[in-house]
């Protein structure tokens, strides 16, 4: 309602104004949302294009575009007098200016010669404008010509000649008090309308045209041709203002392109517009170190929060092929698979090792294609743990040909022949479920049944055999017999008759995981036979909002973070899974839980796993390669931890951010400040490179020294080869913390404070790349580390107390985190360790982690000896900086 | 260069396969033509005749009771045909224009499998290719005769088959086939647009035996140049007029059978045809069956020649029993039906067993005992067959049905060593590059021979050929002939053909080296995690005999032992197909577009949208905003009609 009354009561005062009005013509010359007839705003200017220099005989030339009307200008001059020499001034140069229209210029075609009246007008107009503007004085008894053509007119004529020859003057390079900005402004509706078009001028608008020289404000023309009450003058004037310093931004920039934002009412450019930028950016370096320690938390509790139930996801069945049908499992003779394992037991006493032919007339007798490849491999160092040095032995498998089938596809049923009384029972269920498979007619791949000796070494002979690669350097006679590309493969093991839980190990080597299908198909078929199923040992619990619960949820799940992220092949099965075959081991569990399950019920287990498997139409592939299980029945997908570690990685960044800051904005600015920076940059190249290249030649030494020098050090020193080695590695760590020290003795000068930063900023970006790629292939690895090197990367400074934050630094370096993790594993594992066994374990372990990845080519140690450890000496470094 | 070698090295198989069917194939089919007259005859009659045949039957068949000795010379065999039944003269009788034969092999395998090889012959001497039209059909099968004339098809061979063929446990089989389907055709000369011809045919194969032969596209489709020669009479050797393709991925089923048992004359009413009921042909470790059609001579001279349309069945049974379980089989077991007439329009109808590793019956005894016994060269091993004929009713005895039993006396099965077998696998790992091994096995203790090795890969493994290895004992072992046309993307596979010497005793090891293309999205197969099909590669070789072979060359032979022919004596034809690969490519996720949509176009929001402004803008201080007090103020000038501050 009040709306209306005010468009009445406006609507009478124009009526009754005595100016024209705008819509006189039918034409509403301003809306009432307030825009013009071209979209403009009442204050808004023409898109202004301009481009100097456009010819090259004349001294100076512009070209300029504002909206659409279009104007060249050019300049002649300063010279000698032409013509007339009573026009010479002797104090001053003479401007001559000549204005004129191209033919084209306007919507009609006209003739317009040169002398008629309003030329001549606008060329005086001109002149009285540049002589106000020019310098004159500065060229005495000359003259300067301005000649200004409009192309095309589009109202405003005279402002965009004042503007292109304003350009057309400086491109000449005549000195002028200020640049002088012309725009024309209209009076509309109480509101004055900015750089008028035709149809505005047309309109009947009371025009004013305002040539200015903005840095002084002063006036160089006013010209205005119709009435206007007084009272409104001198708005308009301050409007006219306002728009010629619009336009002499716009020809300052002296930008080609450009369009004038009165407003900027865009959100988009979150980062383009700087003043939000520079709000965020100084908001990030103020509360930087408030956010990292907040983001290390939430980080930390994010990680510690997947092991809650309600937050983590069931398991399902994704593959449809294994769905649905659920069918009756008869394997029968469990009984006669101990037997049969006793057998075995028997003839590999006899045979001191692999009972080679027994194995092969037993697999054969069962209807099997029988082949045997045998290894040798001698490992760089003994092997303290399983006591082996020169390895050789035979892999013995068979394969059961499936009906018309062609030999594309097979699964792998393994089980390895350990010495000692372990596993002959899983052999026994092995060749009973050969025997029983035989006589089943629903076969669609082949079935391998691998029995391999030494375990893992034996494993990878057979894999590489059976791909014929060869990556880690070992002898394997090829393989006679194959199956086509092997879809999965179970590992079997199982050291006694009844066993009271299933255990799946899914851990393989670098970490990588079978599809999460695989660990959904042994969970369903637990479930359906009714075997206690347990992951890492751990049976699961249904009290998840019990504390107990909870945190036996939380180790369970550390316990796969932990073998995950030592890179190794928790089972035989960890060295497919690089073939991109899924694969598990089964381990049968014995302990002293009421709960018994016979040999029978696992090979109606398997017997139901491999059926399911059979129907596989594809690779496992639909479910998830990527995740943690805080129980059998949940699991964590990639998208819910991943923000863990990224919550780890941002302080990073944001550290790198401040550093780039600090770097970035100069120091307090004295006289020769400009040399000062100079200096600092200069060393800066050399005091980055030279810590970077002294701590990664440390990497190498700590990745080659301890194989290459074993022979060295058994000569003198009394030590076995094994301890040789682990020895070697830890002393080249150790003496890795000396170097930097001396690394500034290749340095010319001192270590300045530009020059840590620079290093540091150089360590947190490599130590973020880092870490990124490892946790995307290896989730576990990378958190670990990110849990101790980010503290030490957010906040090592050559300025914080050297003795402490130094044993801090060593303290979260990456030995000892191995050190704490080794402790903090048989802690999950509820078998806690003294101090000097614990010590003991840590050597070990050193040494298993340089023989995996000799052997299997396991990635863990040259990632920590290569990259992560020389990244941490350049934090060590920082910290001593001089 | 490539051309003459070409020729040169195709040579040997031509003069083979001209020279065996000039002879052999002529022979035979003039002397079961006889034979349909001697059964419809008085079987006593013939016999008296059969003394005044000039020719000699390359199948003796004689009572085990008349004669102990395992090799009778021939002269034995002559005195012995006179005193058979079997053996026959033409009579008065006039010859009908088509004939259809058929025939069962069954063949104890070592591995304790059955092979059972079915055969059917019709021969019609009729030409497609005249200009009239031929509408008169009487048993050769009206659907692929119009299939002959219309496409002008000189010879046609389609097998389908579900499974591999374990050369390594059931030895060389009588027809050899690859998993899947394979077809290839010889067209007339007269063909121009061959390509098109192809394709049609294609089309109109897949509609007749229900199968998707028309996914056989350019893709698929070499033209070999020296492994696939013509098997029937013809003389052009021209590879432009042959077409071969495989579909190593297709499924045959029962819907393949049937069609394929509506081309017998007496379909699946009567004969042999009975026992190819589905449930049971398709419980077996090996089911193949083929379709062969190719011009042969009808006589000594070849004056006139006839069309073969030879239809084969191949199926071994797994009668594997655990244990010390009793082994034993027969035809009901096998084919849950019984024996109880031959086709009444079957010229010649008959049963072999194979009993040559049972001379004495030491390891198997079969019931009921036949007096009939036949000798042929298989894939140059003698063979000693007994044989059943089910034109005489004595066959059948009292309870009028036959039913095969064979029981097995040991078990003991060792596996055989063929003189040559291929295998092939890829090696490697990831999903970028690998190594297609083919290995080529020689067994011969002594003699080297060539071998022609055929393979066609799909454009989406590119091969580096520059990577081939031929290399045989360690060594490198050139091959004397190479014809390789590199791959188009998505228009022509790689095809390669070399002529390789296999050292005796030896494995050839044949290597190349390739990299997986990545698809486009639509490329895909619905199921891509399977994983893509590469055809068997072909190896045919001409293998030297252990038994020399009979320099009479004119004697009839069984069926089964006459396909391949052969010009050398001591040597035998033989083609083995290696396994198909199933390689896998890089394969996107693709439920992942929907994030990739979701990602994408967040990052172009927000990096593209900031840096759009940055480069198109130019940056303005903006005048201040009045204050709050100015503001109002400028409110109220407005409703009193005053121009604001």
């Amino acid at each position: 309602m009040g709306n209306v009354v005010e468009r009445r009561t406006r609507g009478s005062l124009r009526c009754c104004s005595f100016e024209v009005c705008g819509n006189m013509a039918g034409l509403e010359l301003l809306s009432d949302q307030g825009y013009r007839l071209d979209g403009r705003k009442a204050t808004e200017l023409r898109k202004v294009q301009a481009r100097m220099g456009v010819f090259a005989q004349a001294d100076g030339s512009a070209y300029l575009e504002q909206g659409n009307t279009k104007a060249l200008a050019v300049v002649y001059g300063p010279h000698e007098i032409r013509g007339a020499r009573s026009r010479i001034r002797h104090d001053r140069a003479v401007i001559n200016c000549q204005y004129s229209m191209a033919t084209f210029s306007t919507a009609e075609r006209k003739r317009r010669p040169h002398g008629d009246r309003k030329s001549t007008e606008m060329s005086l107009h001109l002149k009285q404008t540049f002589e106000a503007a020019v310098m004159t004085q500065l060229y005495p008894r000359s003259q300067i010509d301005i000649y200004v053509k409009i192309l095309q007119s589009d109202g405003g004529n005279y402002s965009v000649c004042v503007n292109a020859a304003t350009l057309a003057v400086i491109d000449a390079g005549i000195p002028m008090r200020d640049y002088v900005c012309a725009c024309t402004v209209g009076f509309v509706d109480e509101t004055p309308l900015a750089d008028l078009c035709y149809a505005e001028e047309s309109g009947g608008v009371s025009s004013l045209a305002l040539a200015l020289l903005p840095r002084g404000g002063q006036i160089a023309l006013l010209q205005m041709d119709a009435r206007l009450h007084q009272d409104h003058l001198e708005s308009l004037i301050e409007a006219a203002m306002t728009a010629c310093k619009g336009v002499d931004v716009t020809l300052e920039t002296g930008s080609s392109v450009s369009k004038l934002y009165v407003t900027t009412d865009n959100n988009m450019g979150l980062l383009s517009d700087p003043n939000r930028r520079r709000a965020l950016i100084s908001l990030l370096t103020r509360l930087n170190a408030p956010i990292c320690v907040v983001c290390y938390m939430a980080g930390v509790a994010w990680f510690m929060g997947l092991a809650f139930e309600p937050f983590t996801l069931r398991t399902y069945m994704s593959e449809n092929a294994m769905g649905s049908t659920m069918v009756e499992e008869r394997f029968p003779a469990g009984e006669r698979a101990l037997a049969t394992g006793r057998e075995f037991s028997a003839h590999k006493k006899k045979a001191g090792g692999m009972p080679v032919d027994w194995l092969v007339k037993t697999m054969q007798a069962r209807g099997l294609e029988v082949f045997a490849q045998r290894f040798s491999r001698t490992l760089p160092f003994p092997d303290e743990n399983k006591e082996r040095y020169l390895v050789k032995g035979t892999n013995v498998y068979g394969i059961l040909r499936a009906p018309r089938a062609p030999r594309t596809e097979a699964l792998v049923l393994s089980a390895p022949c350990t010495p000692g009384d372990n596993n002959n029972q899983a052999v026994g269920l092995l060749l009973g479920l050969a025997q029983y498979f035989r006589n089943q007619v629903y076969w669609a791949k082949d079935i391998i049944f691998l029995v391999n000796e030494h375990d893992l070494i034996g494993m990878q002979a057979w894999l590489e055999g059976y791909h014929h690669t060869n990556t880690t350097g070992m002898d394997w006679s090829p393989l006679q017999g194959r199956g086509g590309s092997i879809q999965a493969a179970l590992s079997l093991e199982l050291s006694s008759d009844v066993i009271t839980s299933l255990d799946l190990v899914l851990e393989g080597l670098n970490g990588q995981l079978p599809n999460l299908d695989l660990a959904n198909l042994f969970y369903a078929f637990c479930q359906k036979i009714g075997v206690l199923c347990t992951i890492q040992g751990k049976l699961q619990r249904n009290d998840w909002d019990s504390v107990s619960g909870y945190s036996h949820s939380v180790q369970t799940m550390m316990l796969m973070v932990m073998k995950q992220a030592s890179g190794r092949p928790w089972g035989d099965h960890g060295l497919f899974l690089r073939y991109h075959i899924e694969a598990a081991t089964i381990k049968g569990i014995n302990s002293f839980r009421q709960y018994k399950t016979d040999t029978t019920t696992i090979g109606r287990l398997l017997e139901g796993m491999y059926r399911k498997l059979n129907n596989l139409l594809e690779r496992l592939h639909q479910s998830y390669f990527f995740y943690l299980m805080p129980s059998l029945s949940h699991f964590v997908s990639i998208g819910y931890y991943m923000p863990a570690f990224g919550l780890l990685a941002v302080i990073l960044l944001l550290r790198a951010l401040d550093l780039w800051v600090q770097l970035a904005t100069p120091p307090p600015r004295t006289e020769d400040g400009v040399a000062d920076t100079e200096q600092m940059s200069s060393p800066g190249v050399l005091s980055v490179l030279t810590p970077l290249v002294i701590s990664h030649l440390t990497g190498v030494a700590l990745y080659t020294l301890p194989i290459g020098f074993q022979e060295v050090a058994v000569e003198h020193f009394p030590v076995s080869e094994t301890e040789a080695v682990v020895l070697t590695a830890i002393a080249v760590y150790t003496a890795g913390l000396a170097l930097p020290h001396n690394t500034h003795r290749l340095l010319s000068g001192e270590g300045t404070e530009q020059g840590w930063k620079v290093l540091k900023l150089v360590a947190v970006l490599y130590l973020a790349v880092l870490l990124g790629c490892t946790a995307l292939i290896n989730f576990s690895l990378g958190f670990i580390l990110a849990l101790t090197l980010v503290p030490v990367a957010a906040f090592v400074t050559p300025h914080v107390p050297k003795v402490l934050s130094a044993f801090i630094l060593v303290i979260l370096s990456p030995a000892c985190t191995l050190l704490f993790s080794v402790f903090f594993f048989q802690e999950l594992q509820e078998m806690p360790v003294s101090f000097i066994d614990g010590w003991m374990l840590f050597l070990s372990v050193i040494s298993q982690g340089i023989l995996d990845h000799s052997l299997y080519g396991s990635l863990v140690y040259p990632l920590i000896a290569l990259l992560v450890y020389p990244c941490w000496l350049l934090f060590w470094n920082i910290l001593f900086w001089k | 260069m490539a051309a003459h070698k070409c020729s040169y090295s195709a040579l040997l198989l031509i003069i083979c396969s001209l020279s065996r069917f000039f002879v052999a194939d002529s022979q035979e089919t003039t002397l079961t033509g006889d034979n349909h007259a001697a059964a419809v005859d008085n079987p006593q009659t013939a016999t008296e005749t059969a003394g005044q045949t000039a020719e000699q039957p390359a199948v003796e068949e004689r009572l085990w009771e008349a004669t102990e000795e395992a090799t009778p010379d021939d002269a034995d065999t002559d005195k012995q045909d006179t005193s058979t039944p079997e053996t026959t003269v033409p009579s008065s009788v006039p010859q009908p224009k088509d004939d259809f034969q058929e025939e069962l092999v069954i063949r104890p395998l070592h591995s304790g499998d059955i092979y059972t090889s079915f055969q059917f012959r019709t021969l019609w001497e009729t030409d497609f290719m005249r200009g009239n039209k031929v509408s008169h059909y009487r048993l050769f099968p009206k659907s692929l005769g119009q299939v002959i004339s219309k496409f002008s098809v000189r010879e046609l061979h389609i097998s389908f088959t579900q499974g591999y063929w374990r050369t390594m446990q059931w030895g060389q089989p009588f027809l050899p086939s690859p998993p899947g389907a394979e077809l290839w055709v010889w067209f007339q000369d007269s063909v121009t647009d061959v390509d098109g011809t192809w394709k049609e045919l294609t089309n109109v194969l897949s509609g007749i035996f229900c199968a998707s032969l028309n996914f056989i596209d350019s893709t698929n489709t070499v033209q070999p140049s020296a492994s696939f020669k013509p098997l029937g009479i013809g003389n052009v050797t021209d590879h432009r007029f042959l077409r071969y393709a495989t579909l190593p991925r297709e499924i045959v089923c029962t819907e393949n059978l049937t069609p394929w048992k509506k081309l017998l004359p007496c379909g699946s009413k009567a004969g042999l045809a009975v026992l190819l009921k589905s449930e049971k042909l398709f419980h077996s470790s090996f089911h193949s069956q083929a379709v062969h059609i190719r011009p042969v001579c009808q006589d000594w001279q070849c004056k006139t020649t006839s069309w073969e349309l030879r239809q084969t069945l191949n199926v071994v049974f797994d009668l594997h029993t655990p244990g010390q379980g009793k082994r034993e089989w027969s035809l009901f077991k096998m084919f849950s039906r019984t024996l109880t007439e031959a086709c009444p329009l079957a010229s010649s109808s008959k049963i072999y067993i194979d009993i040559t590793d049972n001379p004495q019956g030491e390891q198997f005894e079969v019931s009921p005992a036949t007096p009939l016994l036949s000798q042929a060269m298989v894939l140059g091993d003698r063979r000693t067959f007994s044989v059943y004929d089910l034109t005489q009713q004595i066959t059948f005895g009292t309870v009028r049905s036959l039913n095969l039993l064979i029981r097995w006396k040991s078990s003991e099965g060792d596996m055989l060593r063929p003189l040559l077998h291929g295998e092939r696998y890829v090696a490697g790992y990831g999903l970028q590059t690998g190594e297609i091994h083919t290995l080529m096995y020689n067994n011969h203790p002594y003699r080297s021979f060539p071998v022609l090795l055929l393979d066609s890969v799909p454009w989406y493994l590119r091969l580096y050929i520059h990577t081939l290895t031929v290399a045989s004992k360690g060594k490198d072992n050139k091959p004397s002939y190479i014809h390789y046309q590199p791959s188009k993307d998505r228009v022509r596979p790689h095809l390669l053909e070399m002529l390789v010497q296999l050292p005796p005793n030896s494995v050839t090891e044949v290597t190349v080296q390739f990299e997986r293309a990545l698809l486009k999205w639509t490329e895909y197969t619905p199921d891509p995690n399977h994983g893509f099909y590469v055809g068997s590669s072909v190896i045919s070789s001409l293998v030297p005999s252990i038994v020399a072979m009979d320099t009479n060359s004119t004697r009839e032979q069984p069926l089964f032992s006459s396909f391949f022919p052969c010009k050398e004596e001591s040597s035998y034809f033989v083609r083995v197909y290696t396994e198909p690969l199933l390689v896998n490519l890089p394969t996107p996720d693709f439920s992942m577009p929907y994030n990739v949509i979701c990602l994408t176009c967040t990052v172009v929001a927000v990096g593209y949208g900031s840096l759009y402004n940055l480069l198109t803008r130019s940056f303005q201080i903006e005048e201040p905003s009045p204050g709050l007090a100015k503001r109002i103020a400028n409110i109220i000038r407005k409703m009193r009609g005053v121009p604001p501050l």
